[in-house]
């Protein structure tokens, strides 16, 4: 589905992103983990087309197409859908009318909204409040899901969608997700996290480690990879290999 | 034509004749057939009125009890025009074209409210202008909402100079909605239309008024709006040009007693070879009053724009607040925008302030958008919104949808 070659990026001319492979079939879920500042808000960020982000070489595939250059736009319209690290507010423009933007059928938008709003347990006045504004760190989160549920991607990047989140929160955003996966049967995801307890909350097929803009480590031990890193941290790495 | 006397039968003629106006009317004020009927000319006929319209005699419209919410009033290439359904008991309506001599019946107003108005009065006098006065009577003690529309018609093949005084005394305790609604017909020809408009809006105690002027028609307009404010007053003003050619738009408040609120809500979307100005002059010349001004523009090809605004704030005056406030979004180098936010102050005890923003487009909302699927243009337009709809979605503006449709449109021609 997704498979990304050499790839190198530049923000400002600086090299964030050195020569990075990486390939996730259909109906796949990798886990993707490394230390702050390593590059995988980066990562996600070139994947979905943000501008500034410059590819100054190697290739970024998704089902055969190349998405190089493609704008942000044109690649959520193939089906890529990625919830922000730290979602933007917008002043002035209600949930409502945000999220009527996103759905192409016009009719029956309003319920095709409260119906994602019921899953995800968010209160249907928040419709009427403007964009995340004033929304707690874990409303935020809720509300990236709830775009993920109304635009039906096949392949998501969560980055950090369980940093901040409450127990009881965090296991709903997890259960809506295996449910939307199991739905829509051949989408990935590729999850982006600190938090080493991940896998009791889903089954992933590999585990990625980024360092300084390289995955070093690509492992389908997910569990050994984790305990590994919870016991020697990152700067031990290099003795990764070993696993 | 000068209309002398307002009720005279003669005048109901015209107004059957004009089926065309008559029906540009009715849609305005959407009159439904039940409502005629109930109207009757006879009430009208039995009043006597003198010669002199004086404010004693007016009382007698007593007996027309429509209760109506909104009053329309039509003015026709500058000209009153008569369509009485909709006098309403809260209302006292002196149209007169004035004559110096006539001058002593308004005594009354002069000395209730200022002298202002009476220089005002022969000024227009001299300039020949039609005049007119609406005095909204609050005949309770409670406070009393009303809905004035102001509805400028232009009909005519011909080129039409328009020039009109309008004066609005307002008494205590009342609610006043004002809206300036514009109409042409007869548009497919390309008729100039200069409306030169002097509005005096005189607020009595503890009366709060909005005053909305949001046009589309392209009419060349010099706006002159004097507001005098009494204790304890507040005025909303809502200025939204959207398609104006040519305006001249001249704003000067004064505050002639302490206490009093303004605030100024001014959108401006601009694009072709809009000429758009815009001179404010706030006078504080009293103590604890609240003037804030917003000023959102979005200009794009040669629109030629100019913000002019001033507050003076008078000597040994205590516990003023005055802002100014402008953003200013500029999408092609060829605009020219012009904004000098000016404040004299000679009190110690006041708290000013005036920021000029040049916005920028925030292109992390913009990308967020984008990943979203929604195109650079509709971003793009969604971002603007958000930002005139701080004004826009003010609770005082009643058509809101309507308005916001008409902006998005506008703000999507701007943006093409
Ligand atoms: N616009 C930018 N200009 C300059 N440097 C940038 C820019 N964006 C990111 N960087 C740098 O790129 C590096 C990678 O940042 P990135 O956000 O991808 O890290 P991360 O792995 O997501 O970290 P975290 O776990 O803290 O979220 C950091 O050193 C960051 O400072
Ligand atoms: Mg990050």
């Amino acid at each position: 589905m997704l498979n990304i070659n050499k790839l190198y990026v530049k923000i400002n001319k600086k090299i964030i992103i050195k020569n990075l492979n990486l390939k996730i079939k259909k109906n796949n879920i990798h886990i993707l983990m490394g230390p702050n500042g390593s590059g995988k808000s980066t990562l996600s960020y070139v994947i979905t087309g943000k501008p500034k982000y410059k590819i100054i070489n190697g290739k970024i595939i998704f089902n055969k197409k190349k998405i190089n250059n493609l704008l942000p736009n044109k690649i959520s319209k193939l089906g890529i859908f990625l919830t922000f690290q730290y979602p933007i507010e917008i002043n002035g423009i209600t949930m409502y009318s945000f999220l009527k933007n996103l759905i192409k059928k016009k009719k029956n938008k309003l319920k095709i909204i409260k119906k994602n709003l019921k899953k995800l347990k968010i209160n249907k006045e928040y419709l009427k409040r403007y964009f995340n504004v004033g929304f707690s760190g874990g409303e935020k989160k809720k509300n990236e899901i709830l775009q993920m549920l109304i635009l039906k991607p096949k392949f998501i990047i969560l980055d950090e969608i369980d940093s901040g989140l409450d127990i009881d929160t965090l296991n709903l955003i997890f259960k809506i997700i295996k449910e939307y996966l199991f739905l829509n049967k051949n989408s990935s995801l590729l999850i982006i996290t600190h938090n080493t307890n991940i896998i009791n909350y889903i089954n992933a097929s590999f585990i990625h480690i980024l360092y300084n803009g390289k995955i070093i480590l690509t492992s389908n031990k997910i569990k050994k990879t984790i305990n590994y890193i919870n016991k020697y941290g990152y700067n031990n790495i290099k003795n990764i290999k070993l696993l | 034509m000068i209309l002398k006397n307002f009720f005279f039968k003669k005048d109901f003629k015209i107004l059957k004749k004009d089926k065309k106006i008559n029906f540009i009317i009715k849609k305005i004020i959407n009159f439904k057939k039940k409502k005629i009927e109930d109207y009757k000319y006879s009430k009208i006929k039995n009043i006597k009125i003198n010669k002199y319209f004086f404010i004693k005699k007016i009382n007698k419209i007593k007996n027309i009890n429509y209760n109506k919410k909104i009053i329309n009033l039509f003015f026709i290439n500058g000209l009153y025009y008569k369509y009485i359904n909709n006098i309403n008991n809260n209302i006292k309506i002196l149209i007169k074209n004035i004559k110096i001599e006539n001058l002593k019946n308004f005594y009354f107003f002069l000395k209730k409210y200022n002298y202002y108005t009476l220089f005002s009065l022969i000024f227009s006098y001299l300039n020949k202008n039609k005049c007119y006065l609406i005095y909204i009577k609050n005949k309770y003690k409670k406070k009393k909402k009303i809905n004035l529309n102001l509805n400028f018609i232009y009909k005519e093949k011909k080129n039409i100079i328009s020039n009109i005084n309008i004066f609005i005394f307002i008494d205590k305790n009342i609610i006043l909605k004002i809206n300036e609604k514009y109409k042409i017909i007869y548009n497919k020809k390309k008729i100039k239309i200069l409306n030169n408009i002097l509005i005096n809006i005189i607020i009595d105690k503890k009366s709060k008024i909005f005053f909305f002027r949001f046009k589309k028609k392209k009419i060349k307009t010099i706006n002159n709006l004097y507001i005098f404010q009494k204790k304890f007053s507040k005025f909303f003003l809502f200025d939204f040009f959207l398609n104006e050619k040519h305006i001249i738009n001249n704003l000067y408040i004064n505050y002639l007693n302490n206490n009093s609120l303004t605030r100024i809500y001014n959108i401006i979307l601009s694009n072709n070879n809009n000429i758009i100005e815009n001179n404010i002059i706030i006078n504080n010349n009293f103590n604890f009053c609240n003037n804030k001004q917003y000023y959102i523009g979005l200009y794009n090809d040669n629109s030629y724009i100019i913000n002019n605004g001033i507050i003076n704030i008078k000597n040994k005056t205590k516990n003023n607040i005055s802002l100014q406030n402008y953003k200013n979004f500029i999408l092609s180098n060829k605009v020219f925008l012009f904004t000098k936010p000016q404040l004299n102050i000679n009190s110690n005890n006041v708290k000013c302030n005036h920021g000029l923003i040049i916005g920028k487009i925030d292109n992390n909302i913009i990308n967020y958008l984008l990943n979203r699927g929604i195109n650079k243009n509709k971003s793009k337009i969604i971002f603007f919104l958000s930002i005139f709809n701080k004004i826009l979605n003010n609770k005082n503006i009643k058509n809101n949808k309507k308005i916001k449709k008409n902006i998005k449109n506008k703000i999507k021609l701007i943006l093409n």
